[in-house]
């Protein structure tokens, strides 16, 4: 397990798509404040996905065949990448591109391909997933929605919770039951696409507490489904959505939910600095031709800029070292393997080193009471702090990680 | 073991560093037979230049037998001495065949020490190559002046004791593994209990963790990002190793504690190594400083962190 990420590198032709992205987004996003942006790719912007699409950026993994880019994980990664650095408001294709399309690819019939994966790729069809219900989170296996077979397809009744933009989706995944009892556990689930305009099925947004509304309860009173709504096989709906989540873990936005916030703080400790510049105060790391590495204490620091220049160097070497980690698991996935534990492993780290970002910059801006605050700065901390619990509850809590890292050491 | 390198090392500390032997070299500070062995491997030489008589690797090509040397428990400063070989050898100075230990010093010498330097390995060494800010002495004998501006071999250092962290690290981490799947309490082995096996998993990703940056920074051309990358390896395995080494003593019970069994030897090196060559503070203030500097924005400078060219 500690041996399993190996130093990988971004192939050229991958790497060469950042900068027409990264320019891209200096064009587009220059009004949004960053405490707006901070809301990362749970922001909501069709307009801003149809651009995406229109520049052959949305479903870059998917077959080209069916609209998509044909690209390796790498593509997509050094393109997400560029889109969380900036908390880019991707939400309205994010499901759909990240998991949804991918999953269809892998278990979907022709018809459902030729359908569902265009639209994924124009963003005109926008994907949420159904997975929790008030009584089954963590425990997954205990799903009660069910789908009972009639004539000319299924019966779905049910409720799902903590869907994240159900409200703004066409369509939901679900993972219901098609026969046995929730005594059975995995066996006798399966996958549905949901059409969430169908008759009997009522959305209601729930305010989280930052006065967001990104995730609602769905309740499904006798909608009637096509035989076409099955994905994938009958009764396979366990191992279907294990794969399906391997997918969701598996990329930079378990490292990134933060970053504006960081970027933040850099701003303004770099507007700080620049009163104090005044030639070489040996602050560069050791490198050929520059100052030594033991740096004398400057008399302009004081020991807020020392403790602050500490913290950001530490969450800066956990940042680089995750995404060295990161970039090694999506090697695997470009190779064809599947790094269900890994990706869990990265997942548990790097959501304790995203929660840890305001923690630490709240102290830092805490250290000094006197300081004048810097209102964007503020505002970014105060909506990033609070909402920050909710990066290791989704996609999975850190107690079900754990679990899972211990069962791929070998401890089960 | 996973490249040739480290397979082709691995019989020579399996052999020559056994439990046994380690204590006996931690009593009696000499290990000749260690040595004669790393000598006859030809690792010693093996940063040295091709032209100078070395095998010409780069810290990419060793990262793995760097880990290596902390996974057996490494007594002896070997990856300090393949540094400061290499070092001489730049600089056409004659290469002594003992042991040589790395140590830095903030005080001028004007051919007196410094008073109370810490030097890691000092009493397994036969000679200490002191970088100062005025010069690089071999022993009492100025070999290289330096002044502002020029190279230090501090931050090197502080890599080679990051990847005998990491190697520590996972020796620890089997250790406390075997513990966990043979030690049994109520009826079952402990490693049954959802407490332990969270333990265990956190530790696994600190020591992944440890490992990816050693491996980042042995792999990173020459340059402003290497340097940064070297801090940012032992910024990440300092910060780690009071987790792994609590951890393992938490989960091994009292005979964890004890100098008879193993767990010990590696968590007090772990321990002392985190201080050598600057503990996270150092390095995390320095790379702090950097970004402030340098960067342009966050996700931008972690990206260049791995560049390639």
């Amino acid at each position: 397990m500690i041996d399993h990420f190996p130093w990988t590198a971004i192939p050229p032709e991958d790497e060469a798509l950042r900068a027409p992205v990264r320019a891209f987004l200096q064009a587009t996003l220059t009004t949004t404040p960053p405490a707006v942006r901070a809301r990362s790719w749970m922001g909501f912007d069709a307009a801003f996905s149809e651009a995406l699409a229109a520049r052959g950026w949305l479903g870059l993994t998917l077959p080209v065949a069916y609209g998509g880019g044909g690209r390796s994980p790498f593509a997509r990664f050094v393109l997400v990448e560029e889109l969380l650095a900036v908390g880019a408001p991707v939400a309205a294709h994010w499901i759909a591109d990240r998991q949804s399309g991918p999953l269809i690819v892998k278990y979907g019939t022709e018809a459902q391909k030729a359908f569902y994966l265009p639209r994924i790729c124009q963003a005109r069809a926008f994907f949420c997933i159904g997975m929790s219900e008030p009584n089954a989170g963590s425990d997954l296996a205990s799903v009660r929605t069910r789908a009972v077979r009639t004539e000319n397809g299924w019966r779905l009744s049910g409720r799902k919770i903590w869907t994240t933009n159900a409200d703004k989706a066409h369509y939901m995944i679900a993972l219901v039951r098609t026969s046995g009892t929730p005594e059975d556990r995995h066996r006798g689930l399966s996958q549905m696409i949901v059409d969430l305009s169908l008759p009997g099925v009522t959305i209601s947004p729930i305010e989280d507490l930052t006065g967001d509304r990104h995730f609602s309860e769905v309740a499904f009173d006798d909608v009637m489904l096509n035989d076409d709504a099955l994905i994938g096989n009958e009764g396979a709906g366990w191992e279907q959505v294990t794969a399906e989540l391997a997918f969701e873990r598996s990329g930079p936005e378990r490292l990134y939910s933060s970053v504006v916030l960081l970027d933040e703080w850099l701003r303004t400790l770099q507007a700080d600095q620049e009163e104090f510049t005044a030639g070489d105060i040996g602050t560069d790391v050791d490198r050929p031709g520059s100052a030594d590495a033991a740096r004398a204490p400057c008399a302009a620091d004081t020991h807020t800029d020392r403790a602050s220049r500490r913290t950001l160097g530490a969450l800066v070497a956990e940042l680089v070292t995750l995404r060295a980690m990161s970039v090694a698991v999506t090697g695997k996935l470009a190779r064809g393997e599947s790094p269900i534990v890994e990706a869990a492993l990265v997942k548990d780290l790097g959501t304790r080193f995203e929660q840890s970002v305001p923690t630490q910059v709240g102290n830092a801006l805490g250290a000094d009471p006197l300081m004048p605050r810097d209102a964007d700065l503020d505002a970014t901390l105060a909506y990033v702090q609070n909402i920050a619990p909710s990066y290791s509850l989704r996609g999975g809590t850190r107690e079900i990680l754990r679990g899972m890292i211990a069962r791929g050491l070998g401890l089960r | 073991m996973e490249d040739m390198l480290s397979a082709s090392i691995a019989p020579l500390l399996a052999d020559l560093c056994t439990p046994v032997q380690l204590r006996e070299i931690e009593r009696d500070h000499a290990a000749p037979a260690l040595w004669q062995a790393l000598q006859e491997s030809g690792f010693l030489d093996a940063l040295v230049p091709e032209a100078a008589g070395g095998a010409g690797l780069s810290l990419d090509a060793l990262a793995g037998v760097l880990i290596a040397f902390g996974h057996a428990g490494m007594p002896l400063p070997a990856a300090q001495t393949m540094l400061a070989r290499q070092w001489l050898a730049a600089f056409d100075v004659p290469r002594p065949a003992g042991p040589i230990t790395l140590a830095f010093a903030s005080g001028s010498i004007d051919g007196t020490r410094s008073r109370n330097t810490h030097v890691p390995y000092g009493k397994v060494s036969d000679a200490i190559l002191l970088e100062t800010p005025d010069g690089v002495y071999l022993d009492d004998r100025l070999v290289k002046k330096r002044a502002a501006g020029s190279p230090s071999l501090l931050g090197f250092a502080a890599l080679m004791s990051a990847a005998s962290m990491a190697g520590a690290m996972s020796r620890i981490f089997e250790i406390t593994m075997t513990q966990a799947n043979e030690r049994q309490q109520f009826g079952r082995s402990i490693g049954k209990f959802q407490a332990v096996q969270h333990q265990l998993s956190v530790m696994a990703e600190h020591i992944a963790a440890a490992h990816m940056a050693v491996r980042l920074a042995c792999a990173t051309p020459e340059g402003d990002n290497a340097s940064l990358n070297r801090a940012i390896a032992k910024s990440r395995a300092s910060h780690a190793a009071p987790l792994i080494a609590d951890t393992a003593h938490a989960l091994m019970g009292a005979i964890g504690i004890t100098a008879e069994f193993d767990l010990q030897h590696f968590t007090r090196a772990l321990r002392a190594e985190r201080l050598h060559y600057g503990s996270e503070g150092y390095w995390d203030e320095i790379i702090g400083a950097h970004v402030i500097a340098h960067w342009q924005s966050i996700t931008s400078g972690v990206v260049d962190t791995a560049r390639c060219s």
